[in-house]
């Protein structure tokens, strides 16, 4: 059953306080949708609590139909369900080459083998530094390699956070133009992005978050031309 | 209170900051507690020999504090300070005849400097490589000790003279007791001085990040050598109470077994707080006099307590004690229904008070920075190229480029965080070339880091006081005994870093440790630290990334005010093509190393070199 990923009331917090209260947010399938608003509004934490890193409190996540709340991460990215985590997570002392396989964990060869042809053929910087420690890569070149592993690992739900972050504005623009390219036709794309023109443009809906709470869930089209009603959304001025 | 109220009010008090006070309430709990002991040292004489080790295990892990707790160098050779101690007293007292007042300054003096030499390792090798290295150290001590029988007595060990102090003889028993306390007040003093000022919170700091550390201006080699020193110190007057509890100096007694119990013990009790040393030490050294059983298991039963210790209580008993009480504390609130976020006032975006602020503010510009030919090349590739600018003084400065173009590896050549660059770099006239990180950090070169390197476990104030070090005016022996313009500078600088905050919009936040901080906050905690430091020269490096572009404006323009409030330049990499425009006067374009453009925000930006490279159409 394709139903791409529901969420229902969904309430999460940390040891002490609740950040998200209560969240409602639908991705059909094959949908681009950007996920909005201001620092410490609770946007990565809802990513983090899909992926499975964080356990939802209450509610319910499903994704084509299967309830997939506080299920364990591993069997989440078995199932499809790929997170690019904010802020240039990659293994330091592994190679360029080694990160990238370990994104085709449990998978077979060939697809690696068709996974990293695609990524050279994106970033040829990292076909150039392969045998080198990631470590040892700059900033952006870490987060080329960051979304390269969600390329490796042919998700079916895709989640970033932050996906331009520390990249030129270059590759940015050619990255989210080739999303259809680099994944499949069918992916499922949830993220989250700070610069709101990009993910207007490339996203069809998109929900603003404040606070831990949604404060407007909206078609891209209606705000394309009208940015100031979007900024106000996200410091809740009226 | 009225919104006026609060305007009149200063960031500390709205805050509700503690200020650095002379005594604190925990310092009057410590008293309570060791005058009881005092008090009752008489009454319970048959336990007098456990009171004793007691005592002196928690002076011996309250000098580990220094080490491993604070300074966070794992030491396994801690017990040769001890072992120094114990046989300087006995040679004291048989030798010389000399009592207390001889045997302690010179302990203290001697395992100073014993401690400077054995801080050495720790400037090479890190964690676990330290702590073998110790262990060899502690190995290599007690087989010295055995060998130089003229001073140690050699395995038949050394007896120690009489409990004298200027003359006068005292009966071990209670006296012994009551002079322990003495000793141990002493040693939590000095510790707990060192924990409130500048050098534990540097301390503090190395631990968590040195590349961080060394960016605030810290010398950090300084401090790791000096840390084994006081702690070395204060280890020896923990042997000298050992030495006339036991009577008799034995080698045998100081080897590696001593200098693992120690350590764990301070591991149970909790290695940040004083509270630790004294709970652990009391833990290893009560739980045999419960029965002959439990002398008998004691390593099992020491090795399974700290195994379910580290799984379900890191910071020990004392963090054990912290947590529950926290738990209690937000309950209350709770029931009270005081909303945690609103304890403070919203900063109702006032303008920099800079009346608060004019203590650090400097008369003329700064932040002339003249860079010549820098180069930097890993292995063949040269990442940065031959690259030559001068930035007025006062001036914002953008730094833009493709990924890899060398925009990081550059600051790093400027801040002296990369090996083998070349170039001149001048800041106000003055070369800082080929020097350590952090005196170019005390020239005035101030820097945040792309991939956030902030002190975890510190609270956002101590960020700002990390950052404010380099202001900070007083000397670690002053520090020491916390003596009056320790306190009077301390309050300064807590007043300039919660008025900093409060400008920066992070006040709220102020007690909240970093890491529980959401990406964009603690990006603006690393640029507060480097503003705190208040320096000639900022470089930031993508400070707004992870900031929507209407947050990541107003936070430059927060620190422009600032950086313009103590006449400082800021150069600045961002990839928010539209920020840098907006505040910067000029844009300087690496790529592949090399400039390939250099102008105006209007000039760059049409520049074709530029589209092509970098921007696109």
């Amino acid at each position: 059953m394709m139903t791409g990923l529901e969420i229902t009331n969904l309430k999460v917090g940390y040891s002490r306080n609740e950040v998200i209260h209560g969240l409602d947010i639908k991705v059909n399938p094959g949908e681009k949708v950007a996920l909005l608003g201001a620092n410490g509004a609770g946007k990565s934490t809802v990513l983090r609590t899909i992926s499975g890193l964080l356990n939802p409190t209450e509610g319910s996540i499903t994704f084509n139909g299967e309830e997939i709340g506080g299920s364990n991460p591993a069997t989440l990215v078995d199932m499809g369900i790929i997170q690019v985590p904010e802020g240039r997570r990659v293994f330091p002392g592994l190679n360029v080459e080694d990160n990238l396989k370990v994104a085709n964990y449990g998978k077979s060869p060939d697809l690696l083998e068709e996974g990293l042809e695609t990524v050279y053929r994106k970033f040829p910087i990292l076909e150039e530094r392969r045998k080198q420690a990631a470590g040892l890569l700059s900033g952006g070149q870490q987060q080329m390699l960051s979304l390269s592993r969600a390329i490796i690992a042919k998700p079916k739900l895709l989640l970033i956070d932050e996906m331009s972050l520390g990249l030129a504005p270059l590759l940015v623009k050619d990255f989210y133009e080739q999303l259809a390219d680099l994944f499949s036709e069918d992916v499922t794309l949830l993220l989250v992005e700070q610069n709101a023109g990009l993910a207007l443009k490339y996203c069809s809906r998109f929900y603003v978050l404040r606070n831990g709470e949604l404060v407007l869930e909206a078609n891209s089209e209606d705000y394309k031309d009208n940015p100031t009603a979007l900024q106000s959304a996200y410091l809740g001025v009226d | 209170m009225s919104t006026d109220n609060q305007q009149a009010q200063t960031a500390l008090e709205r805050a509700k900051i503690p200020l650095p006070r002379f005594l604190k309430k925990n310092h009057y709990f410590g008293f309570l507690g060791i005058l009881l002991v005092y008090l009752l040292a008489g009454t319970y004489s048959a336990y007098s020999l456990t009171i004793m080790s007691t005592i002196i295990f928690a002076i011996i892990g309250a000098s580990l504090i220094v080490v491993f707790g604070m300074a966070g160098q794992l030491t396994l050779g801690h017990t040769i300070f001890v072992a120094g101690g114990v046989f300087l007293s006995a040679n004291i007292t048989m030798e010389w005849s000399r009592g207390l007042e001889t045997e302690l300054p010179i302990a203290f003096a001697a395992m100073f400097i014993l401690g400077l030499i054995v801080g050495f390792p720790s400037l090479r090798v890190n964690e676990l490589y330290l702590a073998l290295a110790t262990f060899a150290v502690a190995f290599v001590g007690v087989q010295v000790l055995f060998e130089w029988e003229q001073f140690t007595g050699g395995g038949s060990g050394k007896p120690v003279g009489k409990l004298e102090f200027f003359g006068r003889e005292f009966s071990r028993g209670p006296t012994l007791v009551r002079i322990a306390l003495i000793i141990m007040l002493f040693t939590f003093w000095v510790v707990g001085n060192f924990q409130d000022g500048r050098t534990g919170r540097a301390w503090n700091a190395l631990r968590t990040s040195e590349t961080a550390a060394r960016a605030s201006g810290l010398p950090v080699a300084w401090l790791k050598i000096l840390c084994f020193a006081i702690g070395g110190g204060l280890a020896a007057l923990g042997g000298v109470l050992y030495a006339h509890t036991l009577r008799f100096a034995i080698p045998e007694n100081y080897g590696v077994n001593l200098s693992i119990i120690v350590v764990l013990a301070l591991i149970i009790g909790g290695k940040h707080r004083l509270m630790g040393a004294v709970l652990g030490a009391a833990y290893v050294k009560w739980l045999p006099e419960l029965s002959r059983d439990v002398q008998e298991y004691e390593g099992l039963i020491y090795g399974g307590t700290l195994i379910i210790l580290t799984l379900i209580a890191p910071d020990g008993l004392v963090g054990m004690f912290e947590w529950a009480a926290e738990r209690i504390k937000s309950y209350k609130k709770s029931q009270d229904g005081e909303d945690l976020d609103s304890k403070i006032a919203a900063s109702n975006t006032t303008p920099l008070k800079s009346e608060y602020l004019s203590s650090i503010g400097s008369d003329t510009s700064r932040g002339h920075l003249v860079v010549n030919n820098a180069a930097v090349a890993f292995g063949g590739v040269k990442a940065v190229d031959d690259v030559s600018f001068e930035i007025p003084a006062g001036a914002v400065t953008g730094l833009i480029g493709s990924n890899g173009a060398g925009k990081t590896t550059l600051f790093n050549a400027i801040t002296g965080h990369v090996k083998g660059a070349t170039g001149e770099f001048i800041l106000d006239g003055k070369s800082v070339s080929g020097k350590p990180i952090h005196i170019r950090a005390l020239a005035g070169i101030g820097r945040t880091f792309q991939n956030l390197n902030l002190h975890d476990d510190l609270n956002v104030l101590e960020h700002a006081l990390i950052g404010l070090d380099r202001t900070t005016n007083y000397s670690r022996i002053s520090e020491s005994f916390r003596l009056p313009w320790v306190l009077r500078e301390e309050k300064k600088a807590h007043f300039i870093a919660a008025e900093l905050l409060d400008h920066m919009d992070l006040l709220e936040y102020w007690d909240e440790k970093v890491e529980d901080l959401p990406y964009g906050l603690q990006k603006r905690v690393d640029v507060v630290r480097a503003l705190a430091s208040n320096p000639g020269i900022l470089l930031l490096d993508e400070p707004a990334a992870g900031l929507p572009t209407a947050e990541a404006l107003e936070m430059m323009q927060k620190v422009q005010e600032y950086a313009k409030h103590i006449s400082a330049g800021v150069l600045i990499i961002e990839h928010n093509v539209e920020l840098v425009a907006d505040v910067s006067e000029r844009i300087i374009v690496l790529d592949a190393g090399k400039t390939i453009a250099d102008g105006t925000p209007e000039e760059v930006t049409r520049n074709e070199q530029v589209i092509a490279a970098y921007l696109g159409t």
